[in-house]
């Protein structure tokens, strides 16, 4: 071959050639950088949602409606798709990260783990920050109606009164009674006894949302085993009414305590 | 006066000064043209005039980007990455695969040797074009970790870095490539 050393000098003088400033090669790098970090926030929100939507699912539940109702509840009530979200950007992430300048000398593994780990932390952060819950209810309150369910499966979890579970606002009290309005505007009655667990913050009172486990005794019937109560802001949905989180805090028994509010624990 | 000022000058520092100055480029250049010219004829399937311009293009990028350069990789390494995709590229504006290499017979028994011996009779030109043609029709994957690791005598990192793929996948390739080339060879019969 021919010395091209010549050519190559004479090229670069003649066409004026300069070495491009160092942002212009790395700008690819850069911007994989950032499609990395979005990804990682993308998981961490979605990984944040997943847990929120399955966080009332308390695994004492198991034995108040047994192992295998439990496992139904659960696989049918699954946020899926914010766990599919959630390994997407995983997916992403890893791909984004390995396209960086020096991304290609990790191993797999490393990457994947990397990645992992940065979604969890700040998944669980988020959630301990209770980003998920603002994030979750305003997704349900805009979401079509059709969809509510894929983006809040949650809700969807507590309307399965076959399998023992309704969710939805209390409408009045009665001693070892109260009125439920359910999630998909369906009233129910449930019945309580002493014997009936607690949970949650907060009273069983008009306007709060509960979520009750237990077994139906009639068409729209169902005797409690366990009542929680949610938090005002569940799925960021404030209870309605008047109260400072929408809700009366009274009681509306009138006759007499009821076991509900004196066996508050949560 | 040298026709070469700028021989005694480290790699490193010739590309410090060809920011400043071209002519010392064209002491790197002089360096490693040869290497680039076999390389992209090993990957590829250019006439020499085509090669040429190709590793023309290759010098004049990577002059381009020295500002990229940080010394973290030889700048051997670098260049083989250069040559590397501008040959890729090439091979895409011409939108055709290679479809028979460059390599000649001593580079097609460079390939083979470590698992069979080769007769020392080397007349047996039809048995190694016969390989050449195997080794030409192997996915290009596959090719080119196996001239990088066999012919050029790259070692694994620097194989990673021109590449641009993990380690532990550069490995697989390679093992995967020389088991399809020898089990290619097995089937046809081919006893160099």
């Amino acid at each position: 071959m021919k010395d091209l050393s010549k050519d190559v000098v004479s090229k670069i003088k003649e066409d004026r050639i300069v070495p491009e400033p160092r942002f212009r090669s790395e700008w690819k790098s850069h911007a994989f950088w950032l499609l990395m970090g979005l990804m990682v926030l993308v998981g961490a929100l979605s990984l944040s949602l997943a847990i929120f939507n399955v966080s009332d699912l308390d695994p004492r539940l198991a034995a108040r409606l047994g192992l295998w109702r439990f496992v139904v509840v659960l696989t049918a009530t699954a946020p899926y798709l914010w766990i599919a979200l959630s390994f997407l950007a995983l997916a992403l992430g890893v791909r984004a990260f390995r396209n960086t300048s020096r991304g290609y000398r990790a191993s797999a593994l490393f990457v994947t783990s990397l990645v992992v780990l940065a979604i969890s932390v700040l998944g669980v952060a988020g959630h301990a920050l209770k980003l998920d819950r603002h994030m979750g209810g305003m997704l349900s309150r805009n979401a079509p109606p059709r969809l509510g369910g894929l983006f809040s499966p949650g809700e969807g979890r507590w309307l399965r009164p076959g399998d023992g579970l309704i969710g939805g606002e209390v409408t009045d009290v009665r001693a070892y009674e109260f009125m439920l309005k359910s999630f998909d505007g369906e009233e129910w009655k449930i019945a309580y006894g002493d014997d009936t667990e607690r949970r949650g913050p907060g009273e069983v009172a008009v306007g709060s949302r509960v979520g009750v486990v237990g077994e139906r005794v009639g068409e729209r019937e169902i005797r409690a085993l366990s009542i929680k109560v949610f938090p005002a802001d569940w799925n960021g949905k404030p209870p309605k009414g008047s109260g400072p989180h929408g809700g009366p805090r009274f009681r509306r028994d009138g006759h007499g305590a009821s076991p509900l509010g004196a066996e508050a624990s949560e | 006066m040298s026709d070469r000022p700028y021989a005694d000058l480290t790699d490193n520092g010739l590309v410090e000064l060809s920011k400043e100055n071209p002519d010392a480029f064209g002491e790197l250049v002089a360096r490693y043209q040869e290497r680039m010219f076999r390389y992209a004829r090993r990957m590829s399937y250019f006439s020499e005039e085509d090669l040429e311009d190709l590793v023309q293009e290759a010098f004049v990028k990577a002059y381009r980007g020295l500002n990229a350069f940080d010394g973290d990789l030889q700048f051997s390494t670098w260049m083989y990455r250069i040559a590397r995709n501008t040959v890729i590229d090439a091979i895409r504006r011409k939108q055709a695969r290679p479809q028979t290499v460059r390599l000649d017979e001593d580079d097609a028994a460079k390939l083979f040797r470590s698992d069979i011996d080769l007769r020392a009779d080397l007349e047996a030109k039809d048995c190694l074009a016969l390989l050449r043609g195997v080794i030409g029709a192997m996915p290009p994957a596959y090719r080119e970790v196996l001239v990088l690791r066999f012919l050029e005598e790259k070692s694994y990192e620097e194989i990673m870095d021109i590449v641009r793929k993990p380690k532990g996948t550069v490995a697989a390739l390679i093992n995967r490539g020389r088991k399809q080339l020898l089990e290619e060879a097995e089937r046809l019969h081919i006893k160099c």
